[in-house]
């Protein structure tokens, strides 16, 4: 995965060393920085990592940077958390996990917005995302993915209007079938935990969304889910 | 030489028997002074323009019917004649050859290249060789594994996500097996440590070199099949000083004592604690180049103590055996492990940038190891 020096320094900004000094500090603690890319004036450098599979912990930018601010003894800036206020909704959203999910799934989080304009991205994410070289889609996946890259928790957007009654996250039944997000049809087991709505499979849980339920421009409600 | 096809007059046997002696004495005339035996078969013998089969059709064609039958016991044996004739020629000419044209011994025998290990086994055997001087042995294992050696044994759990990081090609067919006895393609030589231990109690010195493939699309650093050599030293007292010395030792006696060596956290689920061994670039001597993407340092092998879940499973196997087996208890005995791709020792010791010219058999690559 690749991490991007101007962010990690954004949660640790006082960092008393060079980015190439950075990554050599890094590498040594076993964080391993592979390769140095300059991105030009005022952008830092691009960090080629490769993480290894005991330390799932750093492969995302905060982890990185919280394994920095250990390295020079510094405090490493609180992720803002804070919510806008939101309106109690007129019709619940039921959200349900499966009695054989629940020592697969322990916590499953979602809020749902309305009324949201589906647009290009802007600001720092359109910012970190051409710096990083990723495709941006529209402001409500890149925002997501944005999670993803900071913090290193898997989240998603659903089409809200395109859900069948509520969430629940259970097992998958032997032989059902889903179409993800990359376009391709899969043939689950029963092994294989799915979040679904009420009549099907709408995302592999913790791997990949659906396709049915994939937000698209004409998208007005959405549910985001970090779980 | 005559040419032209001789007038047959008459037919019955005593003119038959004039015009083939004279043929005969022809043919015999003919051979004294020939020099060249395949223009004297093309001439008499040849199947379209032979003097033979031009007289013989000449000769049928103007006689009566019953004549044929004389006429082609008579050709039959002129055609014999012929051939025997031409049989001694060739002796002749030969003879003749052999006299004229003798081996002229001053001039330079013809050269053939020997052949040489390829370069890839030239590197193999350099870094087993530098091992056998410290005292360890090589054992070799198949190239294809069971899950439980490839995987289990080695501490990778089933599902587990360092699975993944192996890329592994599995054969066909093997899904009724229960899961550690499914077959596939080794992903490491790691395997064979445990078929060493299972197999012989401490102490242990192996070097292990040999081929495993992976799922990898063949690029610039990639080939689905490539070569490792790894070593396993289990005894009692073994430390991470001895790993440490150990492998600096390896790197100076295959790169020159000048290289240097340093040792950082990684993580292989077979050893605990782990390290990857980086040596200083040896292009630029630590400055920063393009061969070590600006860093002044090499990857070139990873290595750790043996993680005590591996002698778990090794006492395991061996206890099927002998229930009482107690020879891989963690309490008494450590050791360390390491593995190195032979592929990429081989290209940075030549300066080779791309995989593929190992395989591709190419002379013009391959000569210059000679």
């Amino acid at each position: 995965m690749n991490i991007l020096t101007k962010w990690l320094r954004s949660f640790v900004p006082d960092i008393p060393v060079d980015d190439r000094q950075l990554a050599e500090d890094l590498t040594l603690r076993g964080i391993a920085v592979e390769g140095i890319h300059d991105l030009g004036p005022g952008n830092g450098h691009l960090f080629e990592m490769d993480i290894t599979t005991n330390r799932v912990d750093a492969m995302n930018h905060y982890g990185v940077a919280r394994e920095a601010a250990t390295i020079y003894n510094l405090p490493l800036v609180p992720l803002d958390t804070a919510l806008p206020a939101a309106s109690p909704a007129s019709q619940p959203f039921s959200v349900q996990i499966a009695p054989e999910a629940q020592n697969l799934c322990g916590r499953f989080t979602a809020q749902v917005l309305r009324n949201i304009t589906i647009a290009p991205s802007t600001g720092q994410v359109a910012e970190f995302f051409a710096l990083l070289g990723l495709k941006p889609i529209s402001n409500a996946v890149d925002a997501t993915n944005f999670v993803l890259q900071g913090m290193g928790h898997p989240n998603h957007a659903y089409d809200l209007d395109k859900l069948d009654g509520g969430i629940i996250v259970r097992l998958a039944r032997k032989g059902e079938r889903v179409k993800l997000l990359d376009g391709s049809e899969r043939t689950l087991e029963p092994d294989d935990l799915v979040v679904a709505d009420h009549s099907r499979a709408q995302g592999l849980a913790g791997v990949m969304g659906g396709w049915d339920s994939m937000i698209t421009a004409e998208t007005k409600n959405i549910l985001v889910e970090a779980a | 030489m005559n040419e032209a096809i001789p007038q047959l007059l008459s037919y019955d046997e005593p003119s038959l028997d004039a015009a083939f002696a004279t043929l005969a004495e022809e043919v015999r005339s003919e051979a004294d002074s020939m020099r060249d035996a395949e223009a004297f078969r093309l001439r008499w013998l040849g199947r379209k323009q032979g003097r033979l089969k031009l007289i013989s059709e000449a000769w049928l064609k103007s006689g009566p019917t019953d004549a044929r039958k004389p006429l082609g016991i008579r050709f039959n044996q002129l055609k014999q004649q012929i051939e025997e004739v031409l049989t001694s020629v060739s002796l002749r000419i030969q003879k003749v050859l052999e006299g004229e044209e003798r081996v002229d011994i001053t001039l330079p025998g013809g050269v053939r290249a020997p052949g040489i290990p390829h370069p890839l086994l030239k590197t193999m055997n350099e870094i087993v060789a530098v091992f056998h001087h410290l005292g360890y042995s090589t054992a070799l294992g198949p190239q294809v594994e069971s899950d439980f050696y490839n995987f289990e044994a080695l501490n990778f759990p089933p599902n587990h996500p360092a699975r993944d990081t192996q890329d592994t090609l599995v054969l066909a067919g093997q899904q009724a097996k229960p899961s550690r006895d499914r077959l596939l393609m080794r992903t490491h030589t790691s395997p064979v440590q445990i078929r060493s231990m299972i197999a012989s109690a401490p102490p242990i010195r192996i070097v292990v070199p040999g081929k495993v493939h992976r799922n990898d699309a063949a690029d610039a650093t990639h080939s689905p099949v490539f070569h490792q050599v790894e070593g396993l030293c289990v005894d009692t007292n073994i430390t991470f000083s001895d790993l440490k010395g150990t492998l600096d030792h390896a790197m100076k006696a295959l790169f020159g004592s000048s290289v240097k060596t340093r040792f950082f956290p990684s993580f292989f689920p077979f050893t605990e604690p782990s390290a990857d061994v980086q040596i200083s670039c040896i292009f630029c001597s630590g400055a920063g180049c393009r061969k070590c993407k600006q860093s002044g340092w090499i990857e070139l092998l990873g290595c750790g103590m043996v993680d005590p879940t591996v002698f778990a499973s090794v006492t395991e196997a061996r206890r099927k055996l002998n229930p009482a087996d107690d020879a891989y208890n963690p309490a008494k005995i450590t050791g360390f492990a390491f593995g190195m791709g032979v592929e990429r020792i081989a290209m940075v010791q030549h300066g080779i940038s791309d995989i593929g010219h190992f395989y591709s058999g190419d002379m013009r690559f391959l000569e210059q190891f000679a």
